[in-house]
C-alpha cells in the first residue's frame, strides 16, 4: 500500500466513523433530491456558505458543542447589534462570531479595510464549532504544521513585504484554496462564501465567485495526474455513493497552503441534498505532516436564488502590486530619512532572554501574591497562554505568543515608558499608581524586576 | 473493654452529640470574611477587636466570598482556577473546590443555605447555581451578558445578578431557578444594595453603574429607575483617586433599614444616604484608600471598607461617619461580606 493510499484509507474510515456520528434531520430522512437529466441527484444552483459558526470550538466554549436556544437568540443579537452600526469593522469569516462571544460594544481589526454595512447578515445556529471531528472541535495539529499555518498568518500581516513572494496566495489574488477555509475561515464563509454548481454528462462543475475559481470534476473513474504534476487547487475526481457527490482531490501544490498543508494534502468532500435549499458539505482534511488525525467540517450551503458576480481579484492587480508594494518602498524610505535625524534605536527584544529569564517571573510564587499567571491567562489585556495540564512551563510554539503578547507592553530602551516595569512596582519605588495585580516589588533592586529590565533595555 | 475505657467513649459520644446537634448562640461569632484579588489567602477579621483572627490559605485571585446561614462554611469563588472553593469555618482549610462553567466574579449565597450563585465573567456569562448538599454544579442561568455581582433579595425570593457588558439587571425566582425579568441601563451594572418593604419584600434596588460616581435606583414592583444620586464633589482641594475599582463601587443597608452606605474610590469616602428619603447623611473621609466594598456588621454600626491601592479596611462608625482604624490585610483586598461563624 503506497502512502497515498494508506492516508486514503485512513481518510475513509474516518468519514465512515463521522456518518455514523453525525445526525440524519428529518429533511435527510425524508427528502429525494430531483435527477438531472442524465440521471444524477440534482445539486445545481447558487449556494451560499453562511455560517457563522467558527471554524474551530472557541476556547471560552470548551467542552460545549452546543449553545442553548436562548444563547443563540442572545449571539444573533448582538451580531444585529454590530451590523447595524457602520462604526465597527467589517468582521471577516469567524470574526463575528468571536466578536459577539466576547461581547464587544465596538469591533474593531487593523485588517479591515470596510465597515460593518459591507457585510451581510450572517446565520447562527446551536453548532459551536464547523469541526464534528476530533470532538474537541480543534484541528489537531502537529508542531510543524502550526508553524506554517503561522507563517501564513504572519504574511498575511506583513507590513513590509520585500517583494510579492513575500504575501499569501489570497493576497496576490492567486487562489483561495480548496477547501474554501481560509485563515479563520475568512474566505470561506459569508460574503465570500458563493457556490455555483454546474452539472453535465459526466462532470459536475463548482464555481467559486471568489476569486472566480473552477473546478471541473470528472465522474467517470479516471485516475488522478501523475504524482509531479502539482495544482494550485489540486486534482479532485468525483463519484456519486447514492444521493452523495463524492470528491477526492490530491496533486495540491507545494505552494497551497490550507490551514498548514500544500502537497501532502489529501480531501475528501461530500455533498448531500437534504433539502430543496439545503446541502450538507463535509468535507475530512488528511496530511500527516501537518494534523496528527484527519479532522472533518461540516457546513451548510443555503440555496440562493441570485447571481454569482465577476469577482476581480487577478495575480498581479494594481492594488497589490502599486499599492501594497509601493506603500511598503514608501515606508522604509522614510524610516531611513528617520534615522538620519533621529538617535540609533535601542537593541530589539531578544526572545532566548524572554524566555529563560523573563517567563520564569510570570510563573514565579512570592509570599502572600497570586502568580502573575493566575490572571493573566484569562481576562486581562496582557494576555499570557495558559500552561497546559501538568506542564511547568511553556513550550516553544507558546512561548513565541507570550513574547509577542509581552512586546506589547514593553517600548524597547524605556523603562519610563514600559508598563511591565512600572504597573507592578511600587510607586514609591518609581511604579505608578495602581496594578489590580497587587504591586509585587518594593524596589528597583529585586532581582525580577532588574531581570525584565534587562529585557527592556537590552544586555 | 474497661469500664474506664468504656466511661471515655460515652463521654467523647456524648460531647460530639452536644457539637452537632445543635451550637449554642454563644458559640457562633460574627466575622468579616475579606478576599484579596491578588493575593493567595482570604483574611478573617473579628469585628470586637477589628484584628485578624485567621487566614484561609491557599486561593490565588479569589474574589466573592459567603457564607452558610448555619455558619459551617465559608464559600469562596477562585479565578485562578475557575472554581468555587469551600471552606470549613472551624478549620479555615478548603475541603472542596467546584468546577464552574466559566471566570469567576462575586458570589451570594440562598437563605436558606441550600444554593450558592456565582456570578460568571467570561462570555456568554450566565449564574451558576451550586447544589451545597451535594456540592455539585446544578446549571448555568442565563442571562444578558457575563455576570459581575450576583445577590439574593433580602427575602430570599430572587437573585439578582448584574453585568456590565450587558448593561443589563438579570432577575431570577429562586424556587424555579427560572428568569422573572430583566432590566437594561444604559450602563454597566457594578454593585447593588436591597432596600425592603414592611412585609420583607424588596422595595429598591440600588444600582452602581460603570463610570458613574454614584447610584441609580430601581422600583422593584415595577422594575423602572426611578431615581439617580450622584454622589457630592470633593471640596476644593481635595484630590481624587485616579484608579482601583469604578467611580463608585460598594454598597450596604443597615439592618434597620434607615441607612445605606455608599462606596466612592474617586473620592476616597464612604457616603451616608437616609433611607426612604435618599438624604445625604454626610461621609467618611477614608485613611486606606480605592474604597471598592463594603459590608456591615449585623446590628449596622460598623461599616468595614475595602480598600484596593493600600491594602488595607477601614473601620467606619455609621452614626458619626468617621473611620476609626484600619486593619492591613492582603494584596488587593476586594470583596467582603459579614458571616456569623460556628
Amino acid at each position: 500500500m503506497n502512502r497515498r493510499s494508506l492516508v486514503a484509507s485512513c481518510v475513509l474510515a474516518v468519514v465512515i466513523a463521522i456518518q455514523a456520528l453525525v445526525p440524519v434531520s428529518g429533511a435527510q430522512k425524508t427528502w429525494t433530491p430531483a435527477r438531472t437529466a442524465d440521471g444524477q441527484p440534482d445539486l445545481q444552483g447558487v449556494w451560499l456558505n453562511n455560517d457563522a459558526t467558527p471554524l474551530e470550538r472557541p476556547r471560552e466554549l470548551a467542552g460545549r458543542s452546543q449553545l442553548t436556544d436562548a444563547e443563540v437568540t442572545e449571539f444573533r443579537r448582538r451580531a444585529a447589534v454590530l451590523l447595524a452600526d457602520n462604526a465597527n469593522d467589517f468582521a471577516a469569516g469567524d470574526a463575528l462570531y468571536l466578536a459577539v462571544l466576547a461581547n464587544v460594544s465596538r469591533y474593531k481589526s487593523r485588517n479591515s479595510t470596510d465597515g460593518a454595512s459591507a457585510m451581510i447578515e450572517r446565520e447562527f445556529d446551536n453548532r459551536t464549532s464547523l469541526i464534528v471531528d476530533p470532538p474537541d472541535g480543534r484541528i489537531p495539529w502537529t508542531p510543524a504544521g502550526k508553524r506554517r499555518f503561522d507563517a501564513d498568518l504572519a504574511a498575511g500581516q506583513a507590513v513590509a513585504p520585500a517583494g510579492p513572494e513575500d504575501l499569501t496566495n489570497v493576497i496576490r489574488c492567486l487562489t483561495y484554496g480548496v477547501p474554501r477555509l481560509g485563515v479563520n475561515n475568512a474566505t470561506g464563509a459569508g460574503s465570500l462564501g458563493y457556490y455555483q454548481i454546474v452539472q453535465a454528462p459526466g462532470y459536475v462543475v463548482l464555481v467559486y465567485e471568489a476569486i472566480h475559481e473552477t473546478r471541473i470534476i470528472p465522474l467517470d473513474g479516471r485516475p488522478h495526474l501523475p504524482e509531479n504534476i502539482r495544482q494550485w487547487i489540486g486534482d479532485s475526481r468525483g463519484r456519486w455513493e447514492g444521493n452523495t457527490l463524492v470528491v477526492e482531490t490530491t496533486n495540491f501544490s507545494p505552494k497551497s497552503n490550507v490551514m498548514g498543508s500544500g502537497e501532502h494534502l489529501y480531501l475528501v468532500e461530500r455533498f448531500t441534498r437534504v433539502a430543496a435549499d439545503r446541502i450538507n458539505y463535509e468535507m475530512t482534511l488528511a496530511d500527516p505532516t501537518t494534523w496528527t488525525k484527519p479532522w472533518t467540517v461540516v457546513i451548510h450551503l443555503k440555496q440562493r436564488h441570485e447571481t454569482i458576480y465577476e469577482y476581480a481579484c487577478h495575480e498581479g492587480n494594481v492594488a497589490v502590486m502599486h499599492g501594497v508594494l509601493a506603500g511598503a518602498r514608501a515606508s522604509e524610505k522614510a524610516a531611513d530619512e528617520q534615522r538620519q535625524v533621529a538617535p540609533a534605536a535601542p537593541a530589539s527584544l531578544d526572545f532566548e532572554y524572554f524566555k529563560t529569564q523573563v517567563q520564569p517571573i510570570f510563573l514565579a510564587k512570592r509570599p502572600g501574591h497570586a502568580r502573575c499567571i493566575s490572571c493573566h491567562s484569562s481576562g486581562t489585556p496582557l494576555r499570557l497562554q495558559p500552561l497546559s495540564p501538568g506542564s511547568t512551563t511553556w513550550n516553544d510554539e507558546d512561548s513565541r505568543k507570550n513574547f509577542e503578547a509581552v512586546r506589547r507592553v514593553v517600548v524597547p530602551g524605556s523603562v519610563a515608558k514600559s508598563p511591565i516595569l512600572t504597573h507592578p512596582l511600587a510607586e514609591q519605588a518609581g511604579g505608578d499608581f495602581f496594578h489590580s495585580g497587587g504591586k509585587h516589588w518594593d524596589s528597583q533592586n529585586d532581582p525580577e524586576w532588574q531581570a525584565l529590565k534587562t529585557f527592556v533595555v537590552g544586555r | 473493654m474497661t469500664k474506664h475505657t468504656i466511661h471515655r467513649c460515652l463521654t467523647g459520644v456524648a460531647v460530639v452529640l452536644l457539637c452537632t446537634v445543635s451550637v449554642r448562640p454563644a458559640d457562633r461569632k460574627v466575622r468579616i470574611i475579606q478576599t484579596n484579588s491578588a493575593g493567595d489567602n482570604v483574611h478573617v477579621i473579628d469585628p470586637a477587636t477589628n484584628t485578624v483572627v485567621g487566614v484561609i490559605t491557599g486561593i490565588e485571585v479569589n474574589h466573592g466570598a459567603a457564607v452558610a446561614p448555619d455558619g459551617s462554611r465559608i464559600y469562596i469563588s477562585d479565578e485562578a482556577e475557575s472554581t468555587l472553593d469551600v471552606v470549613d469555618a472551624k478549620t479555615l482549610k478548603v475541603t472542596n473546590r467546584i468546577p464552574l462553567s466559566g471566570h469567576p466574579n462575586n458570589i451570594a449565597v440562598s437563605r436558606d443555605g441550600r444554593r450558592v450563585y456565582v456570578g460568571i465573567i467570561q462570555a456568554p456569562g450566565g449564574v451558576d447555581v451550586i447544589d451545597t448538599a451535594a456540592l455539585k454544579f446544578v446549571k448555568t442561568m442565563q442571562t444578558k451578558g457575563s455576570i459581575h455581582n450576583p445577590y439574593v433579595t433580602p427575602d430570599g425570593k430572587f437573585v439578582v445578578a448584574g453585568s456590565i457588558a450587558g448593561k443589563s439587571v438579570n432577575v431570577f425566582d429562586t424556587q424555579t431557578e427560572q428568569p422573572a425579568w430583566t432590566l437594561e441601563m444604559d450602563l454597566g451594572i457594578r454593585p447593588m444594595a436591597f432596600s425592603t418593604n414592611a412585609d420583607g419584600s424588596t422595595k429598591w434596588i440600588f444600582v452602581q453603574l460603570t463610570g458613574f460616581n454614584g447610584f441609580a435606583v430601581v422600583d422593584f414592583a415595577t422594575r423602572k429607575e426611578i431615581n439617580r444620586i450622584k454622589n457630592p464633589d470633593l471640596p476644593p482641594g481635595k484630590k481624587t483617586v485616579p484608579a482601583g475599582s469604578d467611580p463608585s463601587h460598594g454598597m450596604a443597608v443597615t439592618s434597620d433599614g434607615k441607612t445605606l452606605v455608599v462606596c466612592s474610590r474617586l473620592n476616597n469616602f464612604l457616603y451616608g444616604y437616609s433611607l426612604p428619603d435618599l438624604k445625604l447623611l454626610g461621609g467618611a473621609e477614608l485613611g486606606g484608600m480605592g474604597a471598592g466594598w463594603v459590608t456591615l456588621t449585623p446590628d449596622g454600626k460598623t461599616a468595614y471598607v475595602a480598600n484596593p491601592v493600600t491594602n488595607d479596611v477601614s473601620v467606619v462608625d455609621v452614626k458619626s461617619l468617621k473611620e476609626v482604624a484600619r486593619i492591613p490585610v492582603g494584596f488587593v483586598p476586594k470583596r467582603n461580606t459579614t458571616g456569623v461563624l460556628q
